[in-house]
């Protein structure tokens, strides 16, 4: 065999050619040797490389400063060694480690190179998805860590967990020392968490420890929330959540929602906004030495709760800081500036709403309906735009639809100028028109379009009720016409009477006209009563067939009062005197809704009372529901309870009902008056707990206050001057009355 | 349906809870006010579950909810003890969970959160 100079080294590659990617070169970079490994790792055969410049697999993304550099080390007869991306016959690549050698001949004289390589592929790739995952992690808005056993945080953790922490590096500190530095107790309860975690390998307890740890924390001026995961190996991911922003986001909602609820309060008690804050005003500027400090109290003390029934919260808050600045002697004197600025700005708020004037208490400006509607979708906006507190803006749309309601007085009084006008074009000489009823009855928007279409009662009451002036002298009638409008509320219906002194109905002639439209039989119509015949002038077809005789217009327009007062759920009565005159009675039912809501509601308090008493007490008791005013010398107690509305949930045992309680309770004979407190308040806790759960659809928002004790004489006034419900419960050991109290 | 006892120092807890239980169609066996009268009573009448207040005051040298447990555990190593807690007991309910009970209730009880803890616990 003849082997050239450098036979051992070729040797050598050709021996261990099957694993080693080998290659030779000449002094230009002409292959003259390829290995087995080459031929399968590159793709090309033997015959395509022998000859061709090494570059044939040169990737592209390879740098030209890398090949630079290896020439440079290889021409002054250096080793090179180096990472390279190279180029497969197929277009793919390969990651090698190679090391290239020059070769010498005898003389010494470099005659080409040679190279052997380590396939890095794999590894390769590896890293860079590692950098990939690294990268996509940093740019992920939570930030995640990695920590073991001993509480220490691996090296691999998100960037953005050094920007909530507040930290420069984390890895390989203490876990518990990183997240709750500034918490002793919270490192306290972690650590044991975490130690007692590690020790038991039954996942479901791991979990519950899991759900133990703390949940969020903050540092500086970061909040975050912190997810916990079990990893394999002992090791536990957490996740860091920034809630900062969040949570001024939703700060900045709240005080927008107590803006609008500011706002409603204030537009619904217009004048009690208006005296509050002129008399604020006047407070303000008085001189503070000439009165005595305890008196400064007072005044500060009622003035904070006048502002929060009015929901002016910025300025109870400022009154509120007035106050402890006072109780701890830290008062400056100057409070009436800081109170001032308050005031303003809150006012600037209101005035942005309501308008310039509507505060001002000289001038009376009401707010247009257009205005209302404005303030309403508002509102729909902020509700839509935001999950907090939904529920609670919902009482604020439904408070502002409340103030949409209106006097039906006020609905009806257009007919005066209506009544005036047919009048005088009929020439029919007419008293003015009289409404008669409560001014303080209001509808809803709804009864617009029924009151609306009354208009066809008085026209037709005019137009062919009323006679003419010689008619009524003939029938020796006041020459005056008259009508006059009657609204009360009669149990639960609202009943409006529209009355009129004209000749009213003509009995036969209506039947004449039921029997030629063929609407029933001359057999039918023997047996229907007078009112069920007047009835049919409330028919379409009765109505629009009738043109051109007299009772033409009797009926026209009479169809869209039915329609309407159906929509309303309401009937129509007609009481007819010929000659003397025509009453049209409409009944329409209308409840009170807060009457009827917390009558449901004291009857669920009832009824869980009651539960209590016979299930777990064993006393029986009675129920009786007559309103009884609720009597001194019991032992009370009050619960406010806030929902849909405000309430003040009294509960009143008399004693020795309450001692049987006590007993049955803690076994305690003589309980003393502290006790007893305490269980009246604990009974009406698990009372209206209980009840709350019964009753969500009225009730579903409700939050339940902690037991206040009020002065028996607030108590009654609030009875005396609010809507409310009670009822009183009899045992054979005494009285309990329960009551719910809405306070406005 | 599985037959239960409550023990709490509170009437009205104690109470409450059972009226949960019963409509959940569980059979309240037992109402214990302490955690020496729990212990007793379990032994005798061997419940399927135990909801245990875990602050209590002491009775005949059992000062709390969790030596209550661990009193219980050493009866019967599988029983099935539900810590009923309020905010702020994360450590204690951590000792508890330690010590062999199989999980925990934050106040206010509700019927919902009794239901999802006993359809967790698997009842021979």
């Amino acid at each position: 065999m003849n082997y050239p100079e450098n036979f051992d080294i070729k040797y050598l590659l050709e021996l261990y050619g099957d694993n080693v990617i080998a290659s030779m070169t000449n002094t230009k970079g002409q292959i003259t040797f390829v290995s087995n490994a080459y031929e399968k790792i590159s793709g090309y055969t033997r015959e395509e490389l022998l000859g061709k410049p090494h570059n044939i697999v040169r990737h592209p993304e390879m740098p030209s400063s890398t090949f630079k550099d290896l020439w440079s080390t290889i021409k002054k007869e250096k080793v090179w060694k180096g990472e390279v991306k190279n180029l497969k016959k197929d277009g793919g690549f390969y990651w090698v480690n190679a090391t290239v050698t020059p070769q010498k001949n005898e003389q010494g004289i470099v005659i080409g190179y040679a190279s052997i390589r380590e396939d890095i592929t794999d590894k390769k790739e590896t890293i860079e998805l590692h950098k990939q995952i690294e990268t996509i992690l940093n740019n992920i808005e939570d930030g995640f860590l990695i920590f073991n056993k001993d509480l220490s945080i691996k090296e691999s953790y998100s960037l953005k967990c050094l920007d909530i922490l507040g930290q420069n590096e984390i890895s390989n500190k203490n876990i518990s020392q990183v997240l709750f530095n500034n918490n002793l107790e919270l490192q306290e309860t972690f650590q044991y968490g975490c130690e007692k975690l590690f020790e038991t390998k039954d996942i479901n307890i791991q979990e519950l420890y899991i759900s133990l740890l703390p949940q969020s924390h903050s540092i500086n001026t970061k909040k975050f929330t912190i997810d916990y995961k079990i990893l394999p190996k002992n090791e536990i991911l957490v996740l860091l959540r920034d809630i900062t922003k969040e949570l001024e986001l939703e700060n900045q909602i709240c005080s927008e929602q107590q803006k609008y609820k500011m706002i409603i309060t204030i537009a619904t008690h217009k004048l009690d906004a208006i005296d509050l804050i002129e008399s604020f005003k006047k407070f303000l500027v008085i001189d503070v030495e000439e009165i005595e400090l305890k008196t400064l109290k007072i005044k500060l003390h009622t003035f904070k709760g006048l502002f929060s029934q009015l929901q002016m919260k910025n300025i109870s808050e400022a009154i509120h800081i007035i106050e402890t600045s006072i109780k701890y002697q830290t008062f400056d004197k100057s409070f009436q500036e800081k109170l001032s600025e308050v005031l303003t700005s809150e006012l600037k708020s209101i005035n942005e709403i309501l308008g310039e004037q509507y505060l001002e208490p000289t001038t009376s400006i009401n707010i247009e309906l257009d205005q209302l509607n404005k303030l309403e979708s508002t509102l729909h906006n902020i509700i839509n735009s935001s999950n907090y507190n939904k529920d609670k803006l919902h009482i604020l749309l439904e408070d502002l639809q409340e103030m949409k309601k209106q006097p039906l007085y006020d609905m009806l009084s257009i007919y005066s100028v209506t009544v005036e006008n047919l009048s005088k074009n009929l020439e029919k000489p007419m008293f003015p028109l009289e409404i008669l009823g409560d001014k303080h009855i209001l509808v809803k928007e709804d009864f617009r379009n029924f009151t609306k279409s009354l208009v066809h009662v008085f026209r037709n009451s005019i137009i062919h009720g009323i006679e003419d002036e010689a008619t009524r002298i003939e029938y020796n009638k006041n020459t005056l016409g008259k009508i006059n409008c009657l609204f009360e509320i009669i149990n639960n219906d609202l009943v409006i009477k529209i009355k009129d002194d004209g000749q009213g109905l003509n009995l036969s002639l209506i039947k004449q006209r039921i029997l030629d439209l063929e609407l029933i039989s001359s057999e039918e119509i023997i047996n229907l009563s007078e009112n069920e015949i007047f009835q049919f002038i409330f028919k379409t077809d009765f109505s629009t067939s009738l043109d051109i005789d007299e009772l033409s217009g009797r009926g026209v327009g009479l169809p869209s009062i039915v329609y309407e007062i159906e929509k309303l759920n309401g009937t129509i009565d007609i009481k007819n005197k010929p000659l003397k005159g025509l009453e049209f009675i409409f009944t329409i039912p209308f409840k009170d809704e807060k009457e009827e809501y917390i009558q449901d509601f004291t009857n669920s308090l009832y009824t869980q009372f009651e539960t209590f008493l016979v299930n777990d007490m064993t006393i029986q008791c009675t129920k009786s529901e007559n309103q009884v005013r609720l009597k001194r010398g019991f032992f009370t107690t009050t619960l406010n309870v806030t929902g849909k509305e405000n309430l003040l949930y009294v509960i009143k045992i008399e004693e020795p009902l309450l001692n049987t309680l006590c007993y049955t309770f803690t076994e305690e004979q003589n309980p003393n008056n502290e006790m007893k407190n305490d269980l009246i308040s604990e009974i009406a806790n698990i009372v209206i707990g209980l009840s709350i759960q019964d009753f969500p659809q009225n009730f579903g928002i409700a939050q339940l206050g902690t037991p206040i004790s009020l002065d028996q004489d607030i108590i009654i006034s609030f009875l005396n001057n609010n809507k409310s419900h009670t009822i009183q419960i009899d045992t054979q050991y005494g009285k309990a009355e329960l009551a719910l109290i809405i306070i406005d | 349906m599985a037959k239960i006892m409550i023990v709490d120092d509170a009437k009205i807890i104690r109470i409450t809870i059972k009226k949960h239980l019963e409509a959940l169609g569980h059979e309240v066996v037992s109402l214990a006010e302490n955690g020496f009268d729990a212990v007793e009573q379990y032994e005798k009448i061997k419940p399927d579950i135990v909801t245990m207040d875990i602050t209590m005051p002491e009775q005949n040298g059992i000062k709390n909810g969790i030596e209550a447990l661990d009193e219980i555990i050493k009866i019967d190593k599988d029983a099935n003890v539900i810590m009923i807690t309020s905010h702020g007991e994360q450590r204690m309910v951590m000792e508890a969970i330690s010590k062999g009970s199989k999980g925990y209730i934050l106040k206010p009880v509700t019927k919902e959160k009794l239901q999802q803890i006993i359809e967790k616990i698997p009842l021979s």
